[in-house]
């Protein structure tokens, strides 16, 4: 049965709030006479709905929305809000609160308020348990030479690579790493064509470079295919540029001794250092990586 | 912000979360403020605490052996201290770790670095 948690200092106003809603569907409640006491009940069990007034003792209404939005992102809550107090409303909408109610407009809109968000949440959780139920997953990106595209494309793969990913977390920013590494060399040294001497010698002029190169041709039309494939088992990521491909055999080593100040290689030697296995195609415009499960 | 300070002789650069990235740009203007401390560290002595730092890439190093350089010019030296296990393993295989010292924590690192200061 769908459990709704009234949280109001006065009994009068939670019997008041539970009668609206009684009448609207088959509903079971808990109470709770402040913030801090709801947190309590909500340790014991969790209901499907928080329906909370502003104004308490202990632990007030946006102190809660707060507090539940932390540790129980799925509960919404709703709140009861006093005439004049619309401005707290709306920040406690920003802080997450599922909607509000004015105590004036209770008997004319608080059944139908809670309804939605209880049907809302309903399909969210499905939504979450489905999401927990996929076992593999595929992700194909074209993305121009804009890095902030980099970081992008790296939060949404780790998203799903702790869902469905082979590796810990730990494991997972080791990856991070290595994907975002690759990516960076797609753009500045595959698609625009820059060598890490410049960055070497002129940190700013590398960068006004690729900015210029951005825009001109033949650079600017290039792109970056990024192919993911992650499942429990393993992830699989490849990342090709459009620019003319580079024989990874080149690079110096960077951890010679006589290269451990050059700044070019060091990428590529983070992506072997982290991935289970690197290896390019024939022309060296692409890169494979493979991260396989803890053993 | 990342913040600086001198202990005892020791320039200490606290690199703020907000460098916690990998993006080039974002470190780029990392390696700016880093360069400025070098150059006001009289003596030529850095210490960067990544007390606040989670994970580091080659765009972090990069910078990091640009300031480095700086300082060796000046005939000075640089070492870290809090770095955690990831970014440990990041020094330990571009085998950085063998030209600047680690430091557990920024009093160990000052003491031993103001006293090789003083030697």
């Amino acid at each position: 049965m769908t459990t709704v948690l009234i949280v109001d200092d006065s009994a009068v106003d939670r019997r008041l709030a539970q009668g609206l809603l009684e009448k609207s569907g088959d509903l079971s409640f808990a109470y709770a006479a402040h913030g801090k006491e709801a947190l309590e009940r909500l340790q014991e069990s969790q209901p499907d709905l928080v329906l909370t007034d502003l104004q308490m003792p202990e632990m007030n209404g946006l102190e809660l929305v707060r507090a539940v939005r932390e540790q129980y992102p799925l509960i919404p809550v709703i709140l009861m809000t006093a005439q004049g107090s619309e401005e707290i409303a709306v920040q406690a909408l920003t802080c997450g609160a599922a909607g509000y109610v004015p105590k004036a407009r209770l008997a004319k809109e608080l059944a139908a308020n809670v309804e939605s968000v209880l049907t809302t949440a309903r399909s969210q959780r499905r939504s979450e348990r489905l999401l927990d139920c996929v076992s593999s997953t595929q992700w194909s990106f074209v993305i121009d030479n804009d890095p902030s595209m980099i970081a992008a494309v790296v939060d949404h793969l780790q998203q799903y690579m702790s869902r469905v990913g082979p590796c810990d977390e730990t494991a997972r920013i080791r990856v991070a790493i290595a994907l975002e590494e690759s990516l960076v060399n797609a753009v500045y040294h595959g698609n625009l064509e820059i060598s890490s001497d410049l960055r070497e010698s002129d940190m700013t002029a590398y960068y006004e470079l690729a900015e210029r190169r951005r825009q001109e041709e033949p650079y600017r039309n290039r792109v970056v295919h990024v192919d993911a494939a992650i499942s429990r088992r393993e992830a699989t990521f490849v990342v090709r540029d459009s620019g003319p491909g580079f024989d990874p055999s080149t690079l110096p080593d960077p951890t010679d001794p006589a290269n451990l100040e050059k700044l070019s290689g060091r990428g590529l030697l983070l992506i072997r250092t982290f991935m289970d296995e690197v290896r390019h195609n024939a022309s060296g415009n692409e890169i494979t990586m493979v991260k396989r499960g803890d053993q | 912000m990342s913040n600086i300070t001198r202990v005892d002789g020791v320039t200490v650069f606290e690199i703020d979360q907000e460098y916690d990235s990998l993006d080039e740009q974002t470190l780029n203007e990392l390696g700016t403020k880093m360069l400025a401390a070098v150059e006001q560290a009289d003596p030529p002595v850095l210490l960067l605490d990544l007390t606040r730092t989670t994970f580091i890439g080659s765009s972090f190093l990069g910078v990091s052996i640009r300031a480095w350089k700086r300082l060796r010019d000046r005939h000075g030296r640089m070492a870290l201290c809090h770095v955690n296990d990831l970014c440990r393993e990041v020094l330990k295989a571009s085998k950085l770790d063998s030209i600047w010292d680690v430091y557990p924590t920024r009093e160990e690192a000052v003491q031993q670095m103001s006293k090789e200061l003083s030697s």
